[in-house]
C-alpha cells in the first residue's frame, strides 16, 4: 500500500469520474469510468462527503477523534487507509508535485 | 426429525437501484431461435425519443448509476446516437448489449465519443455455421466479429456473451480462446431462459455441471480477460461455509439493486420474468421501485422456495439459483433449482 503523509493539497477528486448518493446504510459511490460501485457505511460516506467538499484533513481527524473518542493516531491511520482506497480505485488522484514520501 | 430452519431473505434492498436494464426497442434484425418474442405477442411499435428521454430523465434524477441499453437489438433505433449522447452528457455509465451485426465504422466512432463503458456482443459458437443457424442469419457471425474488431479499433471495451445451449457447452474453452484472441476484456455465458419454443436447445443437469466446471477452470486462465462464473461455481471452492441458518440472498441483484424496464415501459425485477412480475410505470420510476407490490411479491418468492434449495445452507450464496432459469425449466417459480447437483445435509 502506498504510504504518504496526508495533506488536503495533495488530493484531487476526479469529479468527472464520480457519482454518489445516500442509502439507508450510508452511501454508494461509483467510478463511472470503471463501473465499480462501492458501498460505504454511514461514517465512511460522511468522511467521503467532507473530503469531497475539501475539509482540512487535520480538522477531519480532530472531529472524528472527538466523535468516536479515539486516539488521533488511530483515526489518522483509518483515514489514510480510506484515502489510499479512494486513490487505488481512481476516485482521487495524488498531486504528484506535492507528493513526497515522508 | 430435525426442525426445518427459518428461511428469511437478506434485505439490503437499495432505496434506488444502482443499475437499470432498459429494453429500448422491440425491433430486431435477426431471428434468433431461442428468442422470447417468438412466444409473445410483441407490439413492434417503438416508444418515441421523447418518451424514452422522459424515462431517462427519471433514471438520471434518481442517481441510478448504470444504464444497460438492451432490447431485442438496441441499434435498431434510428435515434440510438441521440439516446447515448443524452445519457452520456448526464454522467451515467452506459453499457450496451447487442448482436453486433449493425456496428459499422460510423457507429463505433460514435460510441468512442461518448461515455460507453462496454458493449456486449453475442457469439454462440466458434463455428460460423452454428452461430448463424442459431441467430437465423447467414452473415450474423462475420458481422458480429467485424463489430467486435471495430469496437477494439476505436478503443471501446468489448465483451462476448454466449447463450448456453446443448450445441455449444462443450466448446466454451474454444469460445473463450476466441474471445481472448479478439482482445475482449470479458467473456461470459448467459443461461438460455427456457420457453416452449427453445426447448430443443436446452442443456441438462449434467451438461450444466460440466459448463460450470469448465468456466471455473478458466477463471484465472487469461491475462486481461475475465471469465464470468456461473451461479454454482462456488461448489468447487473449498472455503465457502455451509450454514443453514443464514438468510437467502439474491446474487444477481434483481429487485435488490437492479431492475429492468421493458420496451413498453413496465418495471420488473428481472426482464426474463416480466410475464410474472411487472407493472406499468405510472407514478414514476423511483416510486414504483419503492412501493409497487410486485417487488414484495418477488422477494417473497425466495422465502417460499420448496425442496432442497429451501433448506440448503448455501442458499445465502446462490439464492436457490437463477429463478428465471428455474421457471423456464420447471414452470414453477418456487421449485428448487433442477440443475444444482449439490445435496444439502439432512435432505432426503
Amino acid at each position: 500500500m502506498t504510504s504518504f503523509a496526508i495533506k488536503q493539497s495533495m488530493l484531487k477528486f476526479n469529479k468527472n469520474k464520480i457519482n454518489y448518493r445516500e442509502e439507508k446504510f450510508g452511501g454508494l459511490i461509483i467510478n463511472i469510468k470503471t463501473g465499480k460501485i462501492f458501498k460505504l457505511n454511514k461514517t465512511g460516506y460522511k468522511v467521503f462527503l467532507v473530503l469531497l467538499r475539501g475539509i482540512e484533513i487535520k480538522k477531519l481527524i480532530k472531529n472524528l477523534s472527538k466523535k468516536f473518542e479515539a486516539e488521533k493516531k488511530e483515526i489518522r491511520r483509518d483515514v489514510k487507509y480510506f484515502i489510499n482506497d479512494l486513490i487505488k480505485e481512481g476516485f482521487v488522484s495524488k498531486n504528484s508535485q506535492q507528493n513526497k514520501k515522508k | 426429525m430435525e426442525k426445518m430452519p427459518n428461511v428469511s431473505i437478506n434485505l439490503s434492498r437499495l432505496l434506488v437501484p444502482d443499475t437499470v436494464y432498459f429494453d429500448i426497442t422491440p425491433q430486431c434484425n435477426l431471428r434468433c431461435q431461442h428468442c422470447y418474442s417468438e412466444c409473445e405477442n410483441i407490439n413492434l411499435k417503438e416508444k418515441t425519443y421523447k418518451e424514452v428521454r422522459n424515462i431517462l430523465k427519471q433514471v438520471i434524477k434518481a442517481k441510478i448509476f448504470k444504464i444497460d441499453l438492451v432490447g431485442r437489438e438496441p441499434l435498431m433505433r434510428e435515434d440510438f446516437g441521440k439516446i447515448i449522447r443524452y445519457i452520456s452528457q448526464k454522467g451515467c455509465l452506459i453499457k450496451i448489449a447487442s448482436n453486433g451485426t449493425l456496428i459499422n465504422p460510423e457507429i463505433a466512432k460514435t460510441f468512442a465519443s461518448y461515455n460507453i463503458n462496454s458493449v456486449q456482443i453475442s457469439i454462440d459458437s466458434v463455428s460460423a455455421e452454428k452461430h448463424n443457424m442459431f441467430r437465423g442469419n447467414n452473415n450474423a457471425f462475420s458481422l458480429a466479429v467485424r463489430g467486435i474488431e471495430l469496437l477494439k479499433k476505436h478503443g471501446i471495451n468489448a465483451c462476448i456473451a454466449t447463450t448456453l445451449t446443448n450445441f455449444n457447452f462443450k466448446e466454451l474453452k474454444k469460445l473463450a480462446d476466441f474471445a481472448y484472441k479478439l482482445g475482449v476484456y470479458y467473456y461470459r455465458t448467459k443461461l438460455l431462459i427456457g420457453n416452449p419454443h427453445n426447448k430443443k436447445f436446452q442443456i441438462n443437469k449434467q451438461q450444466y455441471k460440466y459448463t460450470v466446471e469448465t468456466l471455473f477452470n478458466l477463471k484465472n486462465h487469461y491475462k486481461n480477460m475475465t471469465v464470468e462464473q456461473l451461479h454454482h461455481s462456488f461448489l468447487f471452492e473449498k472455503n465457502i461455509k455451509y450454514d443453514p441458518a443464514r438468510s437467502i440472498t439474491i446474487p444477481c441483484g434483481a429487485g435488490i439493486s437492479r431492475c429492468s424496464l421493458t420496451y413498453d415501459f413496465k418495471i420488473t425485477p428481472c426482464i426474463a420474468l416480466a410475464h410474472l412480475y411487472s407493472a406499468p410505470i405510472k407514478k414514476g420510476l423511483v416510486k414504483e421501485w419503492q412501493n409497487n407490490p410486485i417487488f414484495n411479491q418477488w422477494l417473497k418468492t425466495f422465502t417460499l422456495i420448496k425442496g432442497k434449495c429451501g433448506i440448503c445452507g448455501y442458499k445465502y450464496v446462490c439464492g436457490g439459483g437463477c429463478r428465471a432459469n428455474v421457471f423456464g425449466v420447471t414452470n414453477n417459480i418456487f421449485s428448487s433449482d433442477p440443475w444444482c447437483w449439490f445435496n444439502p445435509k439432512n435432505y432426503k
